[in-house]
């Protein structure tokens, strides 16, 4: 067979980004308070610069007064320029600072001003000639009590890297020492460092003596190297704590309540640095520097990438975060750099749509251009295939494209959401999630919850309502659905990281032994959820393989670390009153279900974002954290409070995803976009699931799949679970729902489902099938033009261009068996790019 | 917070039936610095007291050593006041052990995580004799062959020396333990010596070859510390897992007899009364519990104890107990009429 490619989407060459222009049109993103100092007269562009920049026009220094209360008080200065084309960028790292008085305080080279003594002094600030200072004033050294455990010793602790995973916060410590990780049990921490491994790691009589001290120093030969010097504050701070008498932690030290990060958003370009300062705000009012104790990690490092001192670099074009983490708090600062000069086309033009004008503010401010609409016939092929599964019958692309009405496409998505194919390829993406498998439920048990499932998507059952009739659930799970939701998952443990994984997008499970340790969650919020499926049980029914859930009158959870009782509390929330005697559970879905829940409605918004638009706005979809910022925040907002606003509708959401401009632009790139893999500005393209491709080949070819124990004509789709056999749909990536996430379903490409679709008995059998679309075409002597319309239609849904109609033609005409040929042309079809994906 | 803390070392340094309060209240106030001073080094308002690593009663019973932080001091045992000291070890004395004959004060300490040495105090001469270098890390605990001769010594280096007491020279080097060794002991004939590590093991080896006979897992946590009783059968092991535990020792194998449990926290030392018929076991809950060593009756808990404890001995007629604590206290108790005898003040 001769080698044909008939793949039609190409896409342009990556255009070069005008770097030079980039650097100019930088937008002011951050102005936060600040001391401006003016030019002086007679000065002009700073000649003699290594980067050729617009004249600076001024020069903004935060913060514009410098407090330090006690010998540990630091303050990070930043240095902003604003330049007279009205871009503003961090100028620290280039800026000359100096103390006038050095026996107040000090500053060093990455911007930090530290105390030495009680009194008042002033830094001055010098850069490209401008200078600024401001007032420092350092007070409570004299007699400053010691430093606090939690509050001072634990953060030094974690700064150093001490409590990381991979050293001493390790779940087996190293080298016999343990902390906790990241510092999260301070009473623990304190007494290993103070009193366990018979208390030879500190010397309360000689603290420089302190093993803890010599070893970070390499005063004593250590694993973890060298990682501070006797002179860094980080050394003082463990120092003055030993000779202080190490206070033990106390729970009347403040906590941390906020981080302020400084800037929280800033356009940058590409080379471009910028430092970051963090403070903290205490329970009891105050608020800190942190700067340097915090950890800070990049979100995209493709975007930008972070310093352990605070200072982030953009290195290539898009939207990074750092992501600043202090005390078991997390917070970013945003850093963007469009990948053109930034545009402003949301302000020119009307949207029908909230989201169109979300996504192109977004766009905008990263001046990425927008690809055009894409055509009737891919927008008819791409919603049949995002909302019901399928492919259009070569009658309805041809009725679509025959329509003249302008309102078409919204008239198909209505059909579309209204037509059986949507119930089965919705009901088959929450069977994944909710582990529908004979398997762990026994079929009766299976198909009482896939019926369930398919009824709540016919009806389409509120969102809410279907949390809460799963969370709420007992009796038998072969008459109740949604009571194999406590089958599939039997602990108070298990359900409750089930839970917050798929109603709620976050991912507990690293809670289970220690605190989270890229997240905020804490070990007691995870038993605190665990709690409200403490007194879930479960007994024998009447029939074989029946176990009917029930509540138990007691029963608790208890934290391993304290061995108390946890008190049901749902995450960032009050615990339930003491005296509640009734379901926990009505409880926990009480606050899982509310609109003001900040998880429930993102989390859903992001699953259906995906499944229509290729990416999740957060990714992985279902790991909602503040550490991995979404895509696109305000849309991503807007999105959840409009599902939740409109009583989590999700036809309605799936709607209005499917007629916005977003979700119908061309799949082709332009020059202006296409580098950008994340902000929509043109449609992303992805491989058919393994359901849908199978039920596109069958569709395709007009020979429907056999499986066994099931009526023909019955589609992957319609499958109840994947214990039913076929070696296509494991092929290409149906999952054996074991686990409740979306990544189980894979479209990572491998070589089986090349091999597969080029030469298997399932391809060739149905392209020279006697009932097959080729044969009966043949059959009834449709002439060339119709012959190889049809199969057009039928695989990538749309008329064959005039190019391909004449070499399609000419093989036929060529060919000395007719049906040989057509069948050549529709298997070359079925291997396009244009087939297999989505587009 | 500051009042509180100082009300609370008032307590722990006059407590109620001490005959002598060493350390006046004065000297526990935030030290008066000049400004300069204060200036340049915030923050340093209150020394520690050193913890009482290690304790020992010499065999006349007139003498109790008790090893600190860089020194060893020797107080009297009639009076209870401090009668000399022993100075120049390189950081904490985290062993004390006199020899039968009473003749030497072994001392092991070293500087944690650098070196680990045995000094040598001539008890008659009072002077240092000899120094026995050259572990890598601290030695975490002495003892001595029951005919002198001999001497082993435990280190954080994870090996175990056995050193020719009067040569000074290294015998024979055991590493077999895969963490730092907390414990050793020989038995009655000297034949054997038994040792107890951070790996959670003890092990058994034959003095005459070095040859391991055998290991245990003893416990589930470190172990940090081993005793023989007299007859040379009976064994005793303190973890960290919060338990002491009883063993019958064979040259072949170690029964497990017995678990003394009911400490709330890390047990670090064992002591056995040297007719062999009591048991003390000093822990991190801040208590000693005093055992009959017979049946495992638990006869008495003797609190008092501001701090953890880390060191415990009897005194050579049996009729004492004496504890050290981590902020610097011995603490001796009678085990007749289990009455606090006598509270020493270690520190500065």
């Amino acid at each position: 067979m001769a080698p044909i490619r008939w793949n039609r989407i190409t896409h342009a060459p990556l255009s070069p980004i005008r770097r030079a222009t980039l650097a100019l049109l930088c937008v002011l993103a951050h102005s936060g308070p600040g001391v401006s100092a003016a030019p002086p007269p007679g000065r002009g562009t700073t000649a003699g610069n290594p980067v050729m920049l617009p004249a600076l026009r001024a020069i903004t220094v935060t913060p514009v007064k410098i407090v330090l209360s006690g010998p540990y008080d630091e303050a990070r200065v930043l240095v902003d320029g604003a330049f007279v084309d009205g871009t503003v960028r961090d100028l620290s790292a280039e800026t000359s600072m100096t103390v006038a008085d050095s026996r107040v305080a000090t500053v060093d080279d990455k911007g930090i001003v530290r105390a030495k003594s009680d009194g008042h002094t002033v830094l001055s600030v010098r850069v490209r000639g401008r200078s600024a200072s401001i007032p420092v004033t350092v007070q409570g050294v004299r007699n400053a009590r010691p430093p606090r455990f939690v509050t001072d010793v634990i953060p030094v602790l974690t700064r150093a890297g001490c409590t990381g995973g991979a050293c001493h916060g390790a779940n087996s410590g190293k080298g016999g020492f343990r902390l906790s990780l990241l510092g999260y049990d301070p009473d623990w921490d304190y007494l290993s460092l103070t009193r366990l491994g018979g208390a030879r790691r500190i010397t309360p009589s000689a603290p420089e003596n302190s093993l803890i001290l010599r070893k970070p120093t390499l005063a004593a030969p250590h694993k973890g190297g060298k990682i501070f010097t006797p002179e860094s504050p980080l050394y003082r701070i463990l120092r003055d704590w030993i000779a202080g008498g190490m206070p033990a932690p106390d729970a009347r030290e403040p906590r941390v309540v906020r981080l302020e990060v400084t800037p929280a958003v800033r356009t940058m370009a590409p080379g471009q640095t910028q430092r970051i300062r963090v403070r903290a705000h205490y329970s009891d009012g105050t608020i800190r520097d942190v700067t340097g104790q915090t950890l800070f990690s990049a979100s995209d490092e493709t975007v930008a990438r972070v310093t352990p001192s605070g200072e982030a670099r953009v290195v290539g074009p898009g939207e990074g975060a750092v992501i600043i983490r202090y005390q078991g708090l997390v917070a970013t600062a945003r850093l963007r750099a469009p990948f053109a000069p930034p545009k402003n086309v949301a302000a020119q033009r009307r949207f029908r749509n909230p989201i169109d004008l979300l996504v192109q503010r977004k766009l905008d401010a990263l001046g990425l251009e927008t690809s055009p609409r894409c055509t009737d016939a891919e927008f008819l092929r791409r919603a049949m295939l995002d909302i019901t599964g399928i492919l259009p019958t070569p009658e309805e692309v041809r009725a679509f494209l025959a329509d003249k009405d302008p309102a078409k496409r919204e008239k198909l998505v209505d059909a579309l959401l209204e037509r059986p194919e949507y119930v089965d390829f919705w009901a088959l993406k929450w069977g994944d999630i909710l582990r529908a498998s004979r398997n762990v439920l026994g079929e009766r048990g299976m198909y009482a919850l896939n019926h369930w499932i398919r009824q709540s998507v016919a009806e389409n059952k509120p969102w809410d309502r279907f949390a809460r009739e799963i969370l709420l659930a007992q009796g038998s799970p072969f008459e109740t659905g949604p009571v194999n939701f406590y089958r599939s998952a039997t602990t108070p443990e298990a359900l409750a990281e089930t839970t917050a994984q798929v109603f709620l997008g976050v991912r507990m499970q690293c809670a289970r032994c220690h605190n989270h340790p890229f997240e905020k969650w804490t070990q007691n919020q995870y038993y605190q959820m665990a709690a409200f499926f403490a007194r879930v049980r479960s007994k024998d029914g009447d029939r074989p393989g029946e176990r009917t859930i029930f509540l138990a009158r007691n029963g608790e959870v208890h934290h391993p670390r304290t061995g108390q009782p946890a008190p049901p509390t749902p995450l960032d929330a009050r615990p339930i009153p003491a005296d509640y005697d009734g379901d926990r559970r009505e409880k926990l879905a009480e606050w899982l279900t509310s609109k003001h829940n900040p998880f429930f409605a993102h989390v859903l918004v992001n699953r259906v974002w995906r499944h229509m638009m290729g990416r999740g706005l957060v990714e992985p979809v279902d790991d909602l954290r503040a550490t991995n910022p979404a895509s696109n925040e305000e849309l991503f907002n807007y999105l959840a409070s409009d599902f939740a606003a409109s009583g989590f509708n999700v036809k309605r959401l799936i709607r209005n995803i499917a007629l916005s401009e977003t979700y119908q632009r061309s799949s082709i790139p332009t020059p202006g976009n296409a580098r950008d893999t994340k902000y929509h500005s043109h449609y992303a393209f992805k491989r058919l699931g393994a359901e849908q491709l199978l039920d596109a080949i069958a569709a395709a070819t007009g020979v429907p799949e056999k499986f066994n124990g099931y009526p023909s004509g019955t589609r992957a789709a319609q499958l109840p679970d994947s214990t039913v056999a076929s070696y296509f749909l494991d092929l290409f990536g149906r999952p054996a729902r074991n686990i409740p996430c979306e990544c189980e379903r894979t479209d990572e490409p491998n070589l089986g489902q090349i091999l597969h679709l080029m030469n298997s008995k399932g391809i060739n059998t149905r392209l020279s099938s006697r009932e097959g679309r080729v044969a009966k075409l043949i059959a009834a002597k449709a002439p060339d033009d119709r012959l190889i319309e049809e199969l057009y239609l039928a695989s990538v849904s749309r008329p064959p261009s005039k190019e391909e109609r004449q070499r399609a033609t000419k093989a036929l005409a060529t060919a000395k068996d007719r049906q040989k040929a057509a069948e050549d042309i529709l298997w070359a079809l079925l291997n396009s790019t244009e087939f297999l994906f989505n587009h | 917070m500051w009042i509180r803390i100082s009300q609370r070392l008032q307590r722990a340094f006059c407590l109620p039936g001490l005959l002598l309060c060493l350390a006046p209240v004065s000297a526990r106030t935030p030290v008066q610095q000049p400004a300069e001073a204060r200036q340049t080094a915030p923050s340093v308002p209150r020394k520690s007291p050193a913890p009482v690593t290690a304790l020992a009663f010499a065999p006349d019973g007139k003498t109790l050593a008790v090893g600190v932080f860089r020194e060893v001091q020797f107080w009297d045992t009639e009076t209870w006041q401090k009668k000399g000291v022993w100075k120049g070890h390189s950081d904490a004395v985290r062993s004390l052990v006199f020899s039968r004959d009473g003749k030497w004060l072994a001392a092991g300490g070293g500087l944690p995580g650098v070196s680990g040495d045995v000094r040598l105090w001539d008890t008659a001469g009072r002077r240092e004799a000899r120094l026995l270098g050259g572990h890598t890390d601290s030695v975490n605990a002495v003892a001595f062959s029951p005919d002198g001769s001999m001497l082993a010594s435990a280190s954080a280096d994870r090996t175990v020396r056995l050193w020719d007491v009067a040569s000074g020279k290294v015998v024979r080097t055991l590493s077999e333990h895969a963490d730092a060794v907390w414990g050793v002991a020989f038995n009655a004939d000297g034949k054997h010596l038994v040792t107890a590590g951070a790996d959670r093991s003890i092990k058994a080896w034959e003095v005459a070859t070095g040859k391991r006979l055998y290991s245990v897992e003893a416990h589930t946590e470190p172990v940090h510390d081993v005793e023989f009783g007299p007859d040379g059968r009976q064994l005793i092991t303190a973890g960290a897992d919060r338990q002491a535990k009883m063993w019958n020792f064979s040259a072949t194998g170690c029964n497990h007899v017995r678990t003394l449990g009911g400490h709330g926290q890390v047990v670090y030392a064992v002591a056995v009364s040297p007719d062999g018929s009591l048991l003390a076991t000093a822990s991190g809950d801040r208590s000693v519990r005093l055992w009959r060593t017979g049946n495992g009756e638990l006869l008495a808990t003797f609190t008092g104890a501001r701090d953890w404890l880390y060191s415990v001995g009897f005194s050579p007629d049996g009729k004492q107990v004496a504890a050290g604590t981590y902020d610097g206290m011995v603490l001796i108790w009678s085990t007749g009429d289990r009455k606090q005898v006598a509270a020493l003040t270690t520190g500065r």
